[in-house]
């Protein structure tokens, strides 16, 4: 949806003469563009604010390493090469874009996950040795606008699906097929000159099915403990019957509303949208299929993003508000054991000013927080987390026509109100291996340096936009006694890339 | 209020409020971990008198996390915090001698005397916070099971399966004959059953069989041969020294050499090291002579007496490599092919085909030994708690090499008395090769 979101600022600041006050030409680059790009619209209807058809193709590698502190559930180095393309085209009324992306994605020594991905469920397979994952993941999007009534309606409609195959290259060793279909159906009404109003629904489905095999059959035994499969089946509990295929069937229900257009020197747009989510997880071996426990998620999500344009100045408000709860019924035990709630809260201004030249400055703030209890195990963790970036970007136009602009950021993360409570003689290989080691990792302050450049110039027929940025986060104060011989380089990354618009 | 609980209030409120679930959603109790309550007694040869300083240990089935107490002077144990789930729960409670008579007002030729109690596969919940143990003293005999090789060796470098075997120990200071000594194994499920037929642990009722005659607990009382063999001789034939044993091979023969199958063509091993020299067994099985289709690798070995084939399964002496397996010695003055015997349970007509499994004493008994996978993937029990009141395993699992084998106890000079409370889980241990008339270290 990123690249639909940037085909929306491109077409808006080149075409709406919205952004005919920038004095620079950012039109890739710049912050005031990539937050357009992200925060403007998600919704199908987005196309229709597109003014003109274009493609926008790229290519981008991406390395990071963890450091020795981190949860065991996060590889040791990541990379990924990524190809993405996408377009709008306007036939007669009606207006297509579409996307799609290929990722291959490469991890290492990834502990305690047998599936596809570590998220909020509480139910997945894992196992305690390391292990490394070679994944390839696609993704395709396309939605649909037509204009009707003399376009005071948009009637628009989007499909989103993911293909994924993902395969550990040690003992023992899934190979994992998954898949996503969501649908979405979405309905504007013109309410005031250039401003609409809205509402979505949405639908998915989505089948992620595994099979574990040990290439060497002597780790089949029980007496090989790192090998040994885990059922996880909420935040303490587990079940180590050697089943060694999986099925988790997903479905997903939502709806929103929201506004978007334009009023004097104001562009805005607000998404509210809740979904409600349901995830089957079963286990399977000869004997049959088992189901052991499903799990529901609630989750609200609110967009809002403001844009303020004068002769002599911009501002930009983005907000972001997340709200998750979960729980769970466990088919094993028979009852209710989970909860899961998390709540994060995101607000950037960014400001730039003419008097300035080309330079633009924004402030943010992240808060966040997390709580996780498993009822029969006896585990609960809570903390919160608060970040406050500062960050600045400035263009450059050189003689060979080339655009040079560099962007730094600078940010500050501490943990609070933190609280874990494990029962009495319940300290078991997950609390070990698993909970503590996140737990204290989520707890030490840090901070991250961020720094990237981007070149771009236009030719005839297309524009370039290559890049190149780097990453460092590092632990700041008194490591906690779990981690208190480890190193406080927390995360390093590298990227570059090259994208075109044409 | 924290800052916490009050964003979650308020996600609450507005998940609440919403309400638009397309999806039926399970609805359960909360599940809560439960104080349990054990109570632990003697039988009724002690009045089921509360037994006090019983070491109790739970461990889950699932998640193999264990959980233990002692019991007060009330026979009272309460543990805390206890996850529900599914558990095999053991006490223990041992005495000397000195301590056994002053406990039971008779004396015993026994150095140590041992009281077990368990269940396996019990259920703890909300619903099920208290129960009762009931301990009973196990027959110690002066022969043992010392060790069952039932994995077998790798599947391409080893010898597969033809290389398991049997030993039989004498644990007491007087010499004893095996001649007419019955070795058997237990008939059982190796997966849970339901419905008629089965237990609530899932293995046979036999007490359901067509034509049951025992009029006494089918299930606790007896037990149900997979296979029979005897060791030959009238009387006094075939001596077992103190502290000596006895091998029984399925071939005697070096499996870490070639030798020539019954086929003429060699028998060979990748890694000799996987496996085991029973040239020197002192029986083997052999059923090539008695019909049906034998396997290339059951030689005679012209130096190895036979065992009397009583009751054969399949086409040789071959154990459950997995580990489902319950292995068990025996004497009986009667026949016993002139014992009952029944179909399984689950038989609702006798034909002519219908297999019968001879009904075995559980007094006959002199020692058995009850075999599992593993911890996590358990096969309903075969025997009852007097006779084995927990299970071993082989790490390792199938084809591993190794093997189940008798702890060490003490020692008197040159003769090992070895570990013998009726209690597998404690008398054994396993050996990372399978190690004929070795000691574990």
């Amino acid at each position: 949806m990123r690249f639909i979101a940037l085909i929306t600022l491109l077409c808006l600041l080149n075409l709406t003469g919205l952004m005919a006050q920038s004095n620079f030409d950012s039109s890739l680059v710049s912050i005031q563009a990539k937050n357009e790009l992200f925060h403007f619209s998600h919704t199908p209807v987005s196309g229709y604010f597109q003014r003109y058809d274009f493609g926008f193709s790229g290519a981008n590698y991406t390395s990071g390493k963890y450091g020795e502190v981190k949860s065991p559930q996060l590889p040791q180095k990541q990379q990924e090469y990524q190809f993405f393309s996408q377009g709008k085209r306007t036939w007669n009324d009606w207006i297509l874009s579409g996307a799609f992306s290929y990722t291959k994605q490469l991890q290492d020594s990834i502990g305690w996950k047998q599936v596809r991905e570590i998220t909020s469920n509480p139910y997945y397979f894992g196992n305690i040795k390391p292990g490394n994952w070679n994944n390839d993941l696609f993704d395709a999007q396309l939605a649909i606008t037509r204009p009707v009534w003399s376009k005071r309606i948009l009637v628009s409609a989007g499909a989103d699906y993911q293909l994924e195959n993902l395969v550990r290259t040690n003992d023992p060793r899934p190979t994992i097929d998954y898949y996503n279909l969501e649908l979405k159906g979405q309905i504007s009404f013109q309410v005031l000159p250039e401003i609409f109003v809205y509402g979505l629904i949405t639908r998915a489905n989505s089948s992620e099915k595994g099979g574990v095999k040990n290439y060497n059959a002597s780790n089949d035994s029980y007496g090989q403990v790192e090998y040994n499969l885990f059922t996880l089946m909420g935040f303490g509990s587990y079940n180590l019957q050697q089943k060694r295929n999986y099925n988790l069937n997903g479905q997903a229900n939502g709806f929103g509303g929201g506004v978007i257009g334009k009023k004097g020197a104001f562009r805005f747009s607000n998404e509210f949208q809740l979904t409600n989510s349901t995830e089957n997880f079963i286990r399977k071996n000869s004997d049959g299929d088992e189901q052991i426990g499903e799990y529901y998620l609630r989750a609200i999500r609110n967009d809002l993003f403001i844009h303020y344009s004068s002769t002599d100045y911009m501002v930009q408000l983005i907000s972001g508000i997340k709200l998750d709860q979960g729980d769970d019924y466990n088919f094993l035990f028979r009852g209710l054991n989970y909860d899961y709630h998390h709540s994060a809260i995101s607000t950037d201004l960014v400001f730039s000013k003419e008097s300035l030249g080309t330079w633009e400055w924004g402030v943010g703030v992240d808060y966040s927080s997390l709580s996780k209890q498993d009822y029969n195990a006896s585990h609960y963790i809570s903390y919160a987390t608060i970040k406050a970036s500062v960050y600045s970007q400035v263009a450059w136009r050189l003689k060979s026509g080339w655009q040079l602009s560099p962007q730094l950021e600078l940010g500050f993360q501490k943990a609070m109100d933190e609280e874990v409570s494990i029962g009495a003689n319940q300290e078991n290989d997950f609390t070990r291996m698993v909970l503590y080691p996140d737990y204290y990792t989520q707890l030490i302050s840090s901070a991250e340096i961020d720094a990237r450049v981007d070149f771009s110039k236009k030719f005839s027929k297309f524009r370039i936009n290559p890049f190149l940025g780097i990453n460092q986060t590092l632990a700041v104060g008194e490591l906690p006694t779990f981690w208190e011989s480890g190193s406080k380089d927390l995360f390093s990354s590298f990227q570059l890339g090259v994208n075109f618009v044409h | 209020m924290t800052k916490n609980n009050y964003l979650k209030t308020l996600v609450c409120i507005a998940l609440a409020v919403v309400g638009f679930s397309c999806e039926e959603k399970e609805e359960g109790p909360r599940v809560q971990p439960v104080d349990l309550s054990l109570h632990v007694v003697y039988g009724t040869d002690f009045n089921g008198q509360s037994a006090d300083g019983v070491n109790v240990t739970l461990t889950n089935v699932t998640s193999q996390q264990v959980y233990d107490g002692v019991t007060d002077a009330s026979g009272q144990l309460i543990l805390e915090g206890v996850p529900s789930g599914t558990y095999d729960i053991i006490a223990r409670k041992s005495y000397t001698a000195s301590e056994f008579e002053a406990f039971a007002g008779v004396s015993t030729d026994q150095e140590e005397v041992v009281f077990n109690a368990s269940q396996s596969g019990f259920t703890i919940s909300t619903a099920t916070s208290a129960m009762a143990l009931t301990l009973e003293s196990g027959r110690v005999g002066d022969l043992v099971i010392k060790q069952v090789y039932n994995s077998g060796s790798d599947r391409v470098e080893g010898a597969l399966f033809r290389d398991q075997f049997v030993e039989i120990y004498n644990n007491s200071n007087d010499t004893i004959y095996v001649d007419g000594l019955y070795v058997m194994g237990a008939l059982g499920k190796t997966s849970e059953g339901t419905g008629a037929g089965y237990l609530g642990n899932g293995q046979y009722d036999w007490s359901q069989s067509i034509g049951m005659a025992a009029t006494d607990d089918a299930n606790e009382n007896y037990l149900y041969a997979k296979w029979i063999y005897q060791f030959p001789g009238t009387g006094e034939e075939h001596p077992v020294y103190p502290g000596k044993s006895i091998i029984v091979a399925q071939t005697a023969v070096n499996h870490k050499a070639p030798f020539t199958g019954n086929k003429g063509e060699a028998v060979t091993v990748i890694n000799p090291d996987l496996t085991v020299d029973l040239n020197g067994a002192d029986f083997e099985v052999y059923l090539a002579e008695d019909g049906g289709s034998p396997l290339e690798s059951d030689i005679n070995n012209p130096d190895v007496p036979n065992m009397n084939n009583i009751f054969a399964f399949g086409r040789d002496f071959i154990l459950d490599n997995p580990g489902r397996e319950a292995v068990a010695i025996f004497r009986s003055q009667t026949d016993v092919l002139s014992l009952p015997a029944y179909a399984t349970p689950n038989v609702t007509e006798i034909k002519s085909t219908t297999k019968l499994y001879y009904q075995i004493p559980a007094d006959l008994i002199l020692d058995a030994v009850e075999i599992q996978p593993s911890p996590t993937n358990q096969v309903p029990r075969k025997l009852s708690t007097s006779l084995d009141a927990t299970y071993t395993y082989v790490p390792g699992g199938s084809y591993s090499s190794q093997s189940v084998i008798r702890k060490t106890s003490k020692t008197f000079g040159d003769r090992v008395v070895l570990m013998d409370t009726n209690n597998s889980e404690a008398d054994f241990g396993y050996s990372e090769i399978a190690n004929p008339r070795g000691f574990l270290q």
